[in-house]
Parts: C-alpha cells; sequence; structure tokens
C-alpha cells in the first residue's frame, strides 16, 4: 500500500492555476523526489498533500485515507521558507511545536535534550533563534520535523542555504530515516542530491507531471546508446556505424547509427586500431533529463 | 480544541514572560503609585498645607487698619472680621501705627467711594496671600455695611439661592453636578482608558499573527493545527492578557483614588462609578474581540508589517473619531447623536463607558448596545475566520482594503 498517493489534483489561486493535473505515489520506506523548476507547483502540491489548502479537484489520500488530526501528527514538515520564533528560546519554540504535533510536555523533555545532543545545540537550548547562526535554526526545524518521530518527512528544499557539512548532516539523516523505515518526500531541484539519495521521483512543471519512476528507470529510459571514449591516439573522421562524432575535453562522444550497439561500436574500434583507455556507455545525468524533459514539457504547451 | 489550548498557553506564557510586558504591567500603575506616596510623605510633614497657611493667616494678630474718608462702614462685626480690620481715625494714625508694628498696613476708601469705587491700600511689604484674604474680608465688610447692617440680608446676599433639582425624566436627564471638576474628567478619563485599551490589544493581534508570517513560523503551525485554531487561541491568549492588564491598572487607579481622595481633591469628587467598572468588562471584552479579530484578519492578509500598519488605521477610525467627539458626547450625553454612538458597535465599546461615567444611560440604549455589538462581534469574527485561512496566510500579495472588507461583512470570496 503506498504512504501517499496524490491523484489528479488541481490548484488555482485567482486566474493563476498553480497545478493542474498532479498524481504520484509515494512508497513506504523510501525517498521520494519531488522536482520540478522554480514555479511549477511543487509547493503547492505539498501544501494540499498536508491539508494546508483544499485542491480543487482531485484527492489525496495518506497512509490509506484522507488526512486526520491523528495523520497531520505522524508527518515531520520542513517547509522552504523556514522559521521560528525570534524572540523566543530555541527549547519554548521547539516544546510548542513539538506539543502541535501531539507530544506531551513530559514526552518532550525526555526527547529534546537527546536531539539537542545529537544537533550539537544544547548549549544553545536557552538561546533565542535570532541569537543563533543559520545554520543552527536550520537544525532546530529538523528537530521539530522528527522529534515526534513522524512516519513521513516531507522536506522542501532540504539543502538550500546550507554549508557542506550541514549538506551532509542532512543527507545522513534522511539515509538513517530511510533506514528506520520512514518515507521521505523530497521536495528539491538539486539534482545531483536527488542522484544520491532519491529512489524514485516525480518531475513537475507548470503544474503537471512530466515524468514519474524509479531512478534507475528513469536513467534507463533516458539512456541513448551513446558511448564515451578516451582514446590513446586520435580518431578518424568517420566510423563505421557511428553517425556523430563529438569532441569532449579528454574524451570522445560517439553517437550510433540507428540499430548499432555499444559491442559492434567497441568492435569497430578495436578493429579499425584505435587503443583506449575507457569505454563507457553514457547514462544522462539526472540534470541532462530534467532540462530535456522541462524543455520538451514546455514545447508541449506552446 | 486541545490545539486552541496549547496555541492559547504559548501564547499567554510567551507574552507573560516578557520583560516589556511585566514593566509596563507594574510601571504603569506604579509610577502614579509612586507619585500619591511622594505627596503624602510631603503632607505627613512639617511644612504646613495651603488650608493651614490659609489658618495661620487668618490667626496673624496684627490686623488691617481701614481709614474711610469715604463713611460707608457703620459697624465691624466680629463674626465678619474677626478682628482683622480696624477702623482707624486718619491716613496719619494708621500710617503711624503700620511704622510701629501694630498694624499690617491700612486700607483708605476715598471720600468720593460710592462714585468711584477707589480704594488705596498702603502697606510696608508685599503678602499677596494676606492681601487676598483681607481684601475679601474688606468686600464683604464694605457689602454687609452698603446692604445696611443687616445680617440676614447680608447673608442671603452671598447665598441666594440653594436649589435642589427636580427632574421631568429622571432617565435622560443630565442629573450631573455641574460645578465639580469630576463631571468633566471622570468620563473624559474612562474614554481615553479604554480607547487606549481597545486600539493597544487590538493592534498586539494584528503584530502578533503579522510576526508569525514575517518569521516564518506560520507554515509550520498550519502544518500542525487548523488556522481557526490558531486564531482563536491567539485571540484568547492577547484578550486574556489585556484583562489582566485592564484590571490591575483599573484596579489600582481605583484604589488609588479611594485611598487618596483628599490630596486628588483638586479633580473633585473622582470616583469611578460602579456602573463603568461592571460594563467594563463585557463591553472591553466585546471591543477587543471586535477590532482584534479585525486586526487579526489584516495581519492575516497583510503581506508584511508595514503595508498592514497603514490599513489597520483604517479600520480604527470609529473608535478615533468617538475620541474626537468626546466632548460633544460628555456634554450632550442624551443627544441624537451620542446615542447613535452609544449603539452602534464600533464605537459602543468606548462610548457606552464614556455615558456610563456620565450618568445612567436608559435601558433600552444598553440592550440595544450590547445586542448590535455581539451581533457585529459574531459577523466579523466569522468574517475574519474565512480571511484567516492558509490561502491568506501564506500569501504575498498585495492587500485590498476592499476585498478586505467586503470578505469580512459579506462574505468570503477567494483570492
Amino acid at each position: 500500500m503506498s504512504t501517499i498517493i496524490v491523484d489528479k489534483i488541481a490548484k488555482s489561486f485567482g486566474a493563476t492555476q498553480a497545478v493542474k493535473d498532479v498524481s504520484f505515489e509515494v512508497r513506504p520506506g523510501e525517498i521520494f523526489g519531488l522536482l520540478g523548476p522554480n514555479g511549477s507547483g511543487k509547493t503547492t502540491s505539498i501544501r494540499v498533500i498536508l491539508d494546508i489548502y483544499q485542491p480543487d479537484s482531485g484527492s489525496v489520500t495518506i497512509l490509506g485515507g484522507p488526512m486526520t488530526n491523528v495523520k497531520l501528527n505522524q508527518i515531520g514538515y520542513i517547509p522552504e521558507e523556514r522559521g521560528l520564533y525570534q524572540d523566543v528560546p530555541l527549547d519554548r519554540c521547539l516544546t510548542y511545536l513539538a506539543t502541535l504535533k501531539g507530544l506531551t510536555e513530559d514526552q518532550v523533555n525526555e526527547r529534546l535534550p537527546k536531539y539537542l545532543a545529537k544537533f550539537d545545540l544544547t548549549d544553545h537550548a536557552k538561546k533565542k533563534a535570532k541569537e543563533l547562526s543559520k545554520g543552527m535554526q536550520q537544525k532546530g526545524q529538523l528537530i521539530a520535523a522528527l522529534i515526534h518521530d513522524p512516519e513521513i518527512i516531507i522536506i522542501d528544499e532540504p539543502f538550500s542555504s546550507l554549508d557542506p557539512v550541514n549538506t551532509q548532516l542532512v543527507k545522513d539523516l534522511l539515509i538513517e530515516q530511510r533506514n528506520a523505515g520512514k518515507t521521505i518526500v523530497m521536495c528539491t531541484h538539486q539534482m545531483n542530491q536527488v542522484e544520491q539519495l532519491c529512489d524514485r521521483l516525480v518531475l513537475i512543471d507548470h503544474g503537471r507531471v512530466l515524468l514519474e519512476g524509479e531512478l534507475s528507470e528513469v536513467r534507463k529510459r533516458f539512456r541513448t546508446n551513446e558511448v564515451i571514449i578516451d582514446a590513446l591516439n586520435p580518431l578518424p573522421e568517420q566510423l563505421k556505424g557511428v553517425s556523430r562524432i563529438e569532441k569532449l575535453n579528454d574524451a570522445y562522444r560517439l553517437t550510433p547509427q540507428e540499430g548499432i550497439t555499444a559491442q559492434e561500436l567497441l568492435t569497430e574500434l578495436v578493429e579499425q586500431g584505435i587503443k583506449l583507455n575507457s569505454f563507457e556507455v553514457a547514462v544522462p545525468t539526472l540534470d541532462e533529463i530534467f532540462i530535456r524533459v522541462v524543455k520538451e514539457g514546455n514545447g508541449d504547451y506552446e | 480544541m486541545r490545539n486552541i489550548l496549547k496555541v492559547f498557553k504559548f501564547e499567554f506564557l510567551t507574552v507573560l514572560r516578557r520583560r516589556s510586558f511585566i514593566l509596563s504591567l507594574i510601571l504603569v500603575p506604579l509610577i502614579p503609585s509612586l507619585l500619591l506616596g511622594v505627596l503624602n510623605l510631603i503632607n505627613q510633614d512639617k511644612s504646613p498645607s495651603f488650608q493651614e497657611l490659609i489658618i495661620q493667616e487668618v490667626a496673624n494678630p496684627l490686623p488691617i487698619g481701614v481709614v474711610d474718608l469715604g463713611n460707608v462702614i457703620k459697624e465691624y462685626p466680629d463674626w465678619l472680621t474677626q478682628g482683622r480690620l480696624v477702623p482707624e481715625a486718619s491716613e496719619a494714625d494708621a500710617r503711624e501705627k503700620t511704622a510701629a508694628g501694630q498694624l499690617q498696613g491700612f486700607y483708605v476708601i476715598e471720600p468720593d467711594y460710592l462714585e468711584t469705587g477707589k480704594m488705596r491700600f498702603i502697606k510696608p511689604q508685599v503678602g499677596m496671600l494676606t492681601e487676598l484674604l483681607q481684601k475679601n474680608v474688606l468686600q464683604d465688610l464694605i457689602n454687609y455695611n452698603l446692604l445696611g447692617a443687616n445680617q440676614d440680608r447680608f447673608l442671603r446676599y452671598m447665598n441666594p439661592a440653594s436649589f435642589t433639582y427636580e427632574y421631568f425624566d429622571p432617565e435622560t436627564a443630565d442629573t450631573r453636578d455641574q460645578s465639580s471638576g469630576a463631571t468633566y474628567w471622570v468620563p473624559y478619563s474612562v474614554t481615553m482608558f479604554f480607547y487606549m485599551f481597545v486600539v493597544i490589544s487590538s493592534g498586539l493581534m494584528f503584530n502578533v499573527v503579522t510576526k508569525d508570517k514575517e518569521n516564518k513560523t506560520i507554515e509550520i503551525l498550519l502544518s500542525s493545527t487548523k488556522p481557526l485554531d490558531l486564531f482563536i487561541g491567539k485571540m484568547l491568549a492577547y484578550g486574556s492578557l489585556s484583562l489582566i492588564q485592564i484590571s490591575v491598572w483599573l484596579g489600582t487607579l481605583v484604589l488609588l483614588f479611594n485611598r487618596n481622595s483628599s490630596i486628588l481633591s483638586f479633580l473633585g469628587n473622582f470616583n469611578i462609578p460602579q456602573s463603568v467598572i461592571v460594563a467594563s468588562v463585557p463591553f472591553f471584552i466585546c471591543g477587543f474581540l471586535l477590532y482584534g479579530s479585525l486586526m487579526a484578519g489584516m495581519g492575516a492578509v497583510a503581506p508584511n508589517l508595514r503595508e498592514g500598519n497603514q490599513f489597520a488605521s483604517i479600520l480604527l477610525l470609529p473608535l478615533i473619531f468617538s475620541v474626537m467627539a468626546m466632548s460633544q458626547l460628555i456634554m450632550e450625553p442624551f443627544s441624537v447623536f451620542t446615542t447613535f454612538m452609544t449603539i452602534f458597535p464600533f464605537t459602543s465599546p468606548v462610548v457606552m463607558l464614556t455615558r456610563l461615567s456620565v450618568g445612567p444611560v436608559p435601558p433600552w440604549q444598553l440592550i440595544a448596545s450590547i445586542a448590535l455589538l455581539l451581533a457585529a462581534v459574531i459577523t466579523v469574527i466569522r468574517g475574519v475566520a474565512n480571511l484567516f485561512s492558509s490561502q491568506y496566510l501564506l500569501s504575498g500579495q498585495k492587500m485590498k482594503i476592499g476585498l478586505f472588507l467586503r470578505t469580512v461583512f459579506i462574505g468570503h470570496r477567494r483570492v
């Protein structure tokens, strides 16, 4: 059973249609990437999932049914625009946010010191948020999203304005949570992070789904049969079975003709006496897939 | 419901722990208390009071001479002069006695006094209080003699009428003591007090909602609780805080005036009527709910504090108008205008208390006022509940006052 099922949701604000027709499923225990360029409808979709916005049409199923107060307490959310009460001590602010998620004050008193220690914030617990660095405030927000031990973690742009150390901290945390069986929805446009973390993804733009699937399957789908070789001697201008030779920095990208496999291309290179340092089938990066899909998608609209 | 209580508790305790709130709670009543304490201390020391000075002056053994060249004064009755004015045969005698320290000085009533009123006062040194007191005595003495040296006639002249009032309709009659300063001081003070309270407490609602938006906590809150729970929790918290504040301040004021009525006698009989104290609770609560809701709605719609502030003052216009019209409300408490302001729900939270501090208010006006106020409170809270939605709270769109007012008073329109 899917943890989250988003079924054909649409949401407008006045004349602006933020989400037109978005459907996807998030499975238990996976890190799911909700991808899309700025203004594509990612945040609106998340807010609909969280019941912050009511969809104009379509529906969302969470943990087997519609959203309830109990289910809301099983979700940890970190919005893109991070915020804490600036004039309130960190521990009091986190206690309040945790109690809103259904924890009793005793439970918070038991759990909070552990989280503060884990995020190296113990010495800063009594400081007001405005006295903390941006990184510390981000950690505080992570605690607010995790302290109630949620089943689902939804995190919008998890790595925005984080330094490399804190980026690694968040990545480790997400992997740790996935290993603990939590379902994570990660909303971002940082493709390298998606490639490292996500099991499955959906790409939306202009409020519509352009692409959905497992990361490996998506890559396979966009594989072009091109190969990249590092040759020790120069290539001839033409090669049998190759339609295009592109010189890269210290390698060549070969585009095979229709029906020619990578194996056949390798055989041809060997027969031509070309000495190779490396030979690899070119798999498109998620960045390339993202740009291509978004461009094609926009072309569809136009 | 549970989240309402959590929101209430957090907001309430956050403000209650704030140094600025504690200071304002304590300092505002403390400062007048200290001032009155100092006045009390001054009163307790050996320096003579104004009254004592007058008594000393009256008891001064040195009289003032009267040289009556106009032949006006026939009698110097002791009950009137108390020995303070003594007849002198001639100016030379009077001058001699003054020089010898037997007189403080002397008056000369000129021969043509009856035609011109001319009189001279000869004295060795300035004594303002002496002059003030003795001049009055001299005038009384002249009046007494001009009235034929008849004590009864003189006393009637001094107090020609003793009124008792009978009102055609006691319900609508202005029964105030027009000679007392308190007749005007009390309503002015009550009006300003409640005006300030409604404005300050509803302004808190505007600030807290705008702040939640500005410090980006609103989206986290909305992922945990319903907007209406937030709205109600905050209203309860800030309403309670304002009620605590008003109770402490008003209580201190009442206590101060009761304990120090003699020191504050220059204000007249400054007693805050019981009816104002009783009515202050429901009218303040309703006033806060009305304006606090409007301000919270404005905070929900405004993209930031600066932009919202421009529009917030528009919402306060009825209250500002009440203060501007205060003189007329106090001077003409039974006019049509005042009656309208008393029952109009956007002015009644302040004007009703002004009216009650002026005198009794007809029961029908009290009932109409509270009924209309409650109806307005319900309408506005329902309207603002529409505005207090995620759609508005998370929107950064430019606000339009027309859309705001339409949504609050007519119904929900989506942006």
